[in-house]
């Protein structure tokens, strides 16, 4: 098809269809408004049974928490579909040569080397503070394990590429994925186990406002923590392990 | 069993997958290639099994119903993610764990393998699919879908050293995740209506009056969403591209179950959400239904009859089915329901088989390309012959299973007064087993001219260790044995389509769903009249079977044939094939053109 | 209608829905492509968040000075909104190494270049 002729079909058909969407939307009641039997529900017995201040924490890994192991599964998959998307060994054909243990040839000093280091311990305790206190704070296994993986990244823009590769040693950081990913389902076939019911909250719920609290909630935090922290780390290492090899095809 | 024991399995069969992919993933490297495919095959045939004793039980006893992290509902409100496993949910499952073991079987010898990987992806793709079959919660269903999305987009690209399987897996993926958001789109509205997401909630609430605009847009998106999955007109387009380069056992998967699977979405939330609120709409509803299935069934077999590359040919068909399962639930009944099912078993039977043994050609000559395989078929005479078999299985020619499915839709339709479908559907039948049987006999028997249009490399890498094959071990033989057998002995039971049909009654019966998710109160359904097939559906299944070997014939023969008709056939069939252009900006603009026509013409219904 | 006004929110989100879509439709690079598709994704956070807005309401997450009880907005969107992020994110990883993997075989990321599959 020819760019005029799919641009033709695209808009007047856009048109229609953002038309007709705005017609449902008309049903919905107006901005600012929304409430429900539902999300009342939720907010009083989140906090009264569950003792967490953080109310989509405890949603995301007790009341929804099915949701989040298939939402962790996703992530999981998709780390190893990366890996083995950009795994060309396999086969016959190979395009591109293994990669060499040769370092580009920059070399960064002074504050242009110490400063994003030093940044990176400062990001990751910030990250394993977000993630600890996930069910008091807005925070949380998933954004401390975001905040973790680019702290790694500071790394490779402090000192390189090549050290940055030592340190996040992928095939390491490739286990601890799993791991995490496995932290997940066997809470929840433990909790089966003892009560009958998959991921059920078992363990003692703590005071409210205290660190550790919020009994499974806790666990699976922690275990969506070291999964996504490691799952940013494999793909960065894997993709600038990528770019390098690309750099020396061309060289 | 009880019903807690019931939700339990059901359970296990989405976690022990994922936690089986995930404890195979570290050993990428490390792990013997015996290891993962143990681990692959055990896991399916635990799930395969578990599915059948879930079947039976809640065949027996109705649905069975299991609240996740023990969140049961109060006040009649439903608070964390429910499983309701009926019959047909669990038999789904079941078939879903038999084609992932087929799949795996596939793998043991010679299969090319990277480590750990693609076992890992394989699993996650069950527990994926089992969670989407079984869960009773609108979101769920959404993450299961992306999760079956990021497999697949991985698995399609198996074989990297080749642009196409890239290109293929990029149209997938593109399409496949704008799908989604177009699902979370409509689920976001349904939710700012109702506060709610679990099935029977979001009905108990929707049935309080009489849809909307909100609710048939709310439909029209979430259904176009899963249509894109299911490959209907105008979404397909992804799905040739896609399976004709993926490796063989993932065809199994996309063209036998996934495709399917996402369509068995569409009635599950149609059953349970929709049935009451867009009652007073069934008519506009059945005219878009067939009428979507009948042009996907066309266009899947006219374009699956002008193809070369076995594997396109295949994936063409398998749009064309598409396109009759959509038609056939578009009856919006009971029988129309258990017409659907069957024919997906049956389909997914016999397509999984053709595909292997299309996969066994690749792998043992390196070209699927109808002419360069041209009597090549004798040196592997076993597998041709499956082919063939399939090729008539496909035809709906008695007593393989899609015959039985054929006899229940043809009632059907004729039920609704609706025989003319019936002869389209026929027609569209017609020329797909017809393609395959004209590819198939030109393979073996070297008779006649291969299809020339269509493309298709003419070699291809193997998908196997080394260059190519020798010999086609066993297991790639026994896997589409198998399946061809299974189709055969489920066709020629009658008990097994008697309990198709009444599993369908259940399956639509929207209110013994919410009392059971609800009201923890699960109603008998009463057994459906026993009726035995008749002569005549026999006779036009007869009938349907020879069409196809008539085309095969005019294909092969196709230079005898006067030569006057070509301008009337040639500039619309270039027309369409131009259509299928192979890149995802046009498939784009194709898809939400698809969601503008689908949700004005439910949108202009609204009273 | 009492105040279209209060419909805006909806409109956006949709807006970004199509205009995320005819970027991919006119794309020539599939890096552009996947940033268009974070653009569609984007539509569906837009949605969720303005159906959760309530103008008589904090955020969903309390602490010892905004006591447990008070009113708060819908939490179960918040945490349907995180569980999408990361489906966006994983689809752009996905991509981007398929990307990666053409740009090698081909020696460009042009849609309209790679294609292969015609018919």
């Amino acid at each position: 098809m020819t760019l005029r002729g799919r641009t033709i079909l695209y808009v007047c058909s856009a048109v229609l269809a953002f038309a007709v969407m705005m017609y449902g939307a008309t049903g919905l009641p107006p901005f600012g408004s929304f409430s429900g039997a539902y999300t009342d529900l939720v907010l009083q017995i989140t906090t009264a049974e569950r003792h967490v201040y953080n109310v989509p924490t405890a949603i995301n890994f007790d009341i929804r928490g099915f949701d989040t192991l298939g939402e962790e599964f996703i992530f999981f998959t998709s780390v190893a579909g990366v890996l083995f998307i950009l795994s060309a060994v396999r086969g016959k054909t190979q395009t591109h040569p293994e990669p060499m243990e040769s370092e580009p040839g920059i070399v960064r000093t002074g504050a242009l080397r110490w400063f994003p280091t030093g940044l990176t311990a400062f990001i990751a305790a910030m990250a394993m503070d977000l993630a600890a206190h996930g069910q008091l704070t807005p925070g949380g296994g998933f954004q401390g394990g975001a905040v973790f993986g680019s702290a790694l990244a500071c790394v490779f823009l402090g000192v390189g590429m090549h050290a940055f590769l030592q340190t996040a040693r992928k095939d390491l950081f490739d286990q601890f994925e799993a791991l995490g990913a496995f932290a997940f389902g066997a809470v929840g076939v433990s909790a089966m186990w003892v009560t009958g019911y998959f991921l059920k909250n078992v363990l003692p719920l703590g005071q409210t406002g205290a660190t550790v609290s919020g009994g499974t909630i806790y666990l699976i935090n922690i275990a969506v923590f070291i999964e996504i922290a490691s799952g940013f780390t494999v793909l960065t290492a894997v993709f600038l392990n990528q770019t390098r090899q690309t750099q020396e095809l061309e060289e | 069993m009880n019903s807690g024991t019931a939700g339990q399995l059901a359970t296990l069969c989405v976690a022990l997958p994922l936690m089986a992919a995930a404890s195979l993933a570290p050993f990428t490297k490390h792990a013997p290639r015996w290891v993962s495919c143990t681990v692959a095959s055990t896991t399916a045939l635990a799930v395969m099994v578990v599915g059948c004793m879930l079947t039976a039980y809640t065949f027996v006893h109705g649905p069975a119903v299991y609240w996740m992290g023990g969140w049961l509902p109060r006040h009649e409100l439903a608070i964390g993610i429910s499983f309701s496993v009926d019959a047909f949910g669990a038999a789904l499952t079941a078939f879903i764990a038999l084609l992932v073991l087929a799949a795996s079987i596939y793998t043991w010898i010679a299969f090319d393998l990277t480590g750990t990987l693609f076992h890992t992806l394989l699993l996650a793709f069950l527990g994926a699919m089992c969670g989407y079959a079984l869960t009773g919660d609108m979101f769920n269903m959404f993450v299961w879908f992306e999760l079956m999305t990021a497999a697949a987009i991985a698995l399609t690209a198996h074989k990297i050293e080749e642009a196409v399987s890239i290109e293929g897996s990029i149209n997938l993926a593109v399409t496949n995740a704008i799908a989604g958001f177009v699902v979370l789109l409509g689920i976001a509205l349904l939710y700012g209506r109702t506060d709610a997401l679990n099935f029977a909630q979001l009905s108990q609430v929707l049935a309080q009056r009489p849809a909307d605009a909100l609710v048939l847009v709310a439909f029209a998106l979430i259904v176009t969403g899963y249509f894109v999955k299911g490959a209907v007109a105008p979404f397909h387009f992804w799905l040739d591209d896609a399976h004709a380069v993926a490796p063989t056992p993932i065809c199994i998967l996309f063209s036998g179950i996934m495709v399917q699977v996402a369509l068995y979405g569409v009635a599950r939330m149609y059953w349970t959400v929709f049935a009451v609120p867009l009652h007073p709409y069934t008519h506009q509803m059945k005219a878009l239904f067939l009428g979507v299935g009948i042009a996907t069934a066309l266009v899947g077999a006219v374009m699956a009859f002008a193809q070369r590359h076995l594997k396109r040919l295949l994936a063409f068909s398998t749009v064309s089915h598409s396109g009759m399962f959509v038609a056939v639930f578009g009856l919006f009944d009971a029988s129309g329901m258990a017409a659907a099912a069957l024919f997906v078993l049956a389909h997914g039977l016999v397509k999984g088989a053709l595909f292997t043994c299309a996969g066994n050609y690749l792998n043992r000559f390196r070209s699927l390309d109808e002419e360069v395989l041209g009597g090549k078929g004798r040196q592997v005479l076993f597998n041709s012959l499956l082919f063939l078999i399939g090729g008539l299985a496909l035809a709906g020619m008695p007593p393989f299973a899609i015959s039985a499915a054929k006899v229940l839709y043809e009632a059907a339709l004729k039920d609704h007064g609706l025989f003319s479908i019936a002869l389209c559907m026929g027609a569209a039948s017609a020329l797909d087993a017809g393609a395959v049987l004209r590819a198939g006999l030109h393979i073996t028997f070297d008779i006649g001219k291969a299809q020339r249009t269509g493309i298709s490399p003419r070699e291809e890498e193997s998908e196997c260790e080394g260059d190519h094959l020798e010999r086609t071990p066993w297991t790639m033989l026994a896997v589409p044995a198998m399946l061809v057998l299974i189709a055969l002995v489920l066709g020629m039971s009658g008990a097994f389509r008697h309990g198709v049909e009444q599993a369908a009654r259940a399956f639509c019966d929207r209110n013994a769903y919410v009392a059971a998710v609800l009201h923890n109160a699960p109603v008998g359904v009463p057994p459906a009249p026993w009726q035995p097939r008749t002569t005549e559906d026999i006779v036009f299944n007869v009938c349907v079977s020879f069409a196809a070997i008539v085309a095969a014939f005019m294909g092969l023969y196709r230079d005898h044939i006067p030569q006057y008709l070509s301008p009337v056939f040639g500039p619309p069939l270039r027309a369409l094939r131009d259509l299928h252009s192979g890149i995802f900006t046009d498939y784009v603009a194709y898809m939400v053109f698809g969601i503008a026509a689908y949700s004005l013409w439910l949108a202009m219904a609204v009273r | 209608m009492s105040n279209w006004t209060l419909y805006v929110p909806y409109a956006i989100a949709f807006w970004l829905f199509a205009i995320g879509c005819f970027g991919i439709t006119q794309s020539r690079s599939l890096v552009h492509t996947i940033l268009c598709l974070t653009v569609v994704q984007a539509s569906t956070y837009t949605l969720l968040l303005s159906i959760d807005f309530h103008a008589k309401a904090a955020a969903p997450i309390y602490s010892s000075n905004y006591a447990p009880g008070r009113p708060a907005v819908d939490p179960i969107l918040h945490a349907l909104t995180l569980t999408d992020i990361v489906v966006g994110a994983t689809v752009t990883a996905l991509l981007l190494a398929l990307t990666l993997q053409i740009h090698r075989r081909k020696g460009t990321i042009d849609p309209q270049r790679i294609s292969e599959m015609r018919g």
